[in-house]
């Protein structure tokens, strides 16, 4: 953390050339956050941009208690899934089948593909789906965080991973040629 | 947690991927105008604060500067002796200021009694108001003659101490209200009156209290939610405020006053559901002092850090961040308190020295000022708590409030005489933070409060 406290210091004072160092050191590894909850690239630039303008505009509110790098990715999620939330994309879906543990053709597929075959694969779920499975499977929130966050019910929440999984075992079929026996 | 689950965090989680080159472009380019824009504003603000401020002190100075006209007053003595009607010329020339009215015009005598008229024992001793700048000697000349013109109304004055009369003149017309002086009773009243008035001390000290309604104006928001959101969520607190002041008659009706203020403001949410924070429970009992509280409900003030290990959701619109990795450990089905019988104040308390500028516009036994100011108001206190039950528990802080804030003051004041040392005072007043309360550029909040402040002053 005191690698970053002179920074920080620096940016609050709205001095740029600390600014661009910071954005620098960060901006990667959110550029990668960002594509997964973006449906493409240039929505990922904007929400990039976004975040971090917030960011700047924020830093005062930093604690100085927790990862800074985990703030700033906070900020990054939470820019993301406002312009979802506003859009009303979080609706109900209902639950049809689930995903089970059986699937290791799939998981032994995914441990192959490449990091940008993987995030085409992410992007290319519906927003609904692809907030939840973000949030759950990457980010590693529970079903009960992402009713809060997202202001959707446990049930909803649960469904939409579920339909998330599916998609992305049929996507994974169709695309990498794996027959898949549904259950 | 699913295999195929961990495969992809571990794949996607941490990725590193070049950025293109036109995003930090973008970026600067909306830090730039953001910067711009946030000093502009800045400084219409303070513009239109010092602006009002230089138009209220320049119109109270203008309606001063007319009615109290500054002319000279010639006392004059003249003796007719009983020997040759000679004059004897004593003329003593002093300033003063003094509303003049021809309604005023009148003859003040101490204990003036009509008793008989005897020309040959008039002693008359004028003092004659006119409208000139500067009285050269021929015009005191002609004043005299007009003086001597006085003897020829055959009116005897008698006074009981030293034998003297007084008339006012204006305008180079002696202006003699015999229906005036017969009212004895009247004319002692507005004589002692007049003297209290002139004498009253220019230096004054008091103290003054108020219950305070509380609440703020969102003049601008970046996140999205605009105004509305906020007003929904956020409800006004009934406060207080208190101080001591002392205060300079700079001019007649003008007087500058400061003085150290003690203020509570705040906001509250209601709807609030408190949970247990089971994570708490987790952490072995060594280390709970040590416990920071991960989840803040963000505010148009500010963020509200808890300090509370409880978990604090306002339940009207779910919000609730979590700002570290520690994820959920509530019950969400199983609140503390429920949602309708808890609610969350956050409150600011302040030292404010303001400096006030009061223009009386009515100058009677009951004076009424109108009051305008701004005040330097430095931040002591910032807490935030939970009421339920009728218990007040602190759980927290405010975050980002700006240590100094700057208000402006309006209102109007009655001040009432106990005696001729002590005035009571109540005074409805206004004031309005003109920074944003919190150093967040992501919503602007203005607090202001209205309050209805008594006090007593006394004069030295």
């Amino acid at each position: 953390m005191n690698n970053y406290t002179d920074i920080i210091k620096a940016c609050i004072k709205g001095e740029r050339k600390a600014q661009k160092q910071l954005y620098d050191r960060f901006a990667s590894t959110m550029y990668g956050v960002c594509l997964r909850y973006a449906t493409d690239a240039d929505e990922a630039k904007d929400i990039l941009q976004d975040g971090f303008i917030k960011v700047f505009l924020n830093l005062k509110q930093f604690n100085y208690k927790g990862s800074f790098e985990g703030w700033i990715r906070r900020i990054m999620v939470n820019t993301a899934l406002e312009k979802f939330r506003d859009k009303n994309y979080l609706f109900a879906m209902h639950m049809e089948r689930g995903y089970d543990s059986d699937d290791k053709e799939y998981d032994h597929i995914i441990s192959d593909l490449s990091a940008n075959d993987l995030l085409k694969l992410i992007q290319g779920l519906s927003p609904q789906y692809r907030m939840v499975f973000n949030l759950y499977a990457i980010e590693g929130y529970s079903h009960k965080e992402i009713c809060e966050i997202l202001n959707i019910k446990e049930g909803t929440s649960k469904s939409n991973l579920s339909r998330a999984r599916e998609i992305l075992k049929e996507k994974i079929s169709k695309h990498f040629m794996v027959s898949v026996n549904c259950l | 947690m699913k295999e195929m689950d961990k495969i992809l965090r571990n794949k996607l989680g941490n990725l590193d991927i070049s950025v293109p080159d036109d995003v930090w472009a973008g970026i600067e380019r909306s830090l730039d105008s953001n910067q711009r824009a946030g000093k502009r504003l800045m400084f219409y603000r303070y513009a239109a604060a010092i602006a009002a401020l230089a138009i209220v002190g320049s119109s109270f100075l203008y309606i001063f500067n007319k009615k109290d006209t500054t002319v000279k007053l010639v006392e004059t003595t003249v003796q007719n002796t009983p020997a040759g009607n000679t004059v004897k010329e004593n003329i003593i020339i002093k300033e003063n200021k003094q509303d003049i009215k021809k309604e005023n015009i009148i003859a003040q005598t101490q204990k003036p009694q009509i008793e008989a008229i005897n020309k040959e024992n008039i002693i008359v001793n004028p003092i004659a108001a006119i409208e000139s700048t500067e009285l050269q000697a021929d015009e005191k000349k002609q004043d005299l003659l007009k003086f001597e013109k006085l003897n020829s109304l055959i009116i005897s004055l008698h006074t009981s101490k030293n034998n003297l009369a007084i008339v006012h003149v204006v305008e180079n017309r002696v202006i003699p209200d015999l229906n005036y002086i017969s009212d004895e009773s009247l004319l002692l009243a507005v004589n002692t009156a007049n003297k209290a008035k002139q004498e009253r001390s220019k230096w004054m000290i008091g103290g003054e209290f108020s219950p305070l309604y509380s609440y703020r104006h969102i003049t601008e928001t970046q996140n999205g939610k605009d105004a509305a959101y906020y007003n929904e969520l956020e409800n006004p607190v009934l406060t207080y405020s208190g101080g001591v002041h002392v205060q300079y008659s700079a001019l007649k009706r003008l007087t500058v006053q400061t003085g150290v203020y003690y203020s509570s403001m705040g906001q509250s949410i209601d709807y609030l559901g408190v949970y247990a924070n089971n994570i708490y429970d987790m952490i072995p009992a060594d280390y709970q002092d040590r416990y920071i509280n991960s989840y803040s409900i963000e505010n148009s003030a500010g963020n509200i850090e808890f300090n509370s290990k409880h978990v604090f959701i306002d339940n009207k619109s779910a919000r609730v961040n979590n700002l570290s990795s520690n994820k959920g450990y509530l019950d969400i089905n199983n609140p503390v308190y429920s949602d309708l019988s808890a609610t969350i104040e956050q409150n600011l308390k302040y030292l404010e020295i303001p400096l006030i500028l009061r223009y009386k516009i009515i100058d009677k036994i009951i004076d009424v000022n109108l009051i305008g100011g701004l005040g330097a108001n430095f931040l002591i206190e910032n807490n935030v708590y939970l009421k339920y039950s009728g218990v007040k528990e602190d759980i927290g802080h405010t975050q980002g409030v700006n240590k100094v804030n700057y208000s402006g003051n309006i209102g109007f004041g009655i001040d009432y005489p106990l005696t001729k040392q002590l005035n009571f005072r109540l005074e409805p007043s206004f004031r309005y933070y003109l920074n944003p309360v919190s150093s967040s550029d992501v919503v602007e909040s203005h607090p202001y409060t209205m309050g209805l402040f008594t006090g007593i002053c006394y004069s030295f």
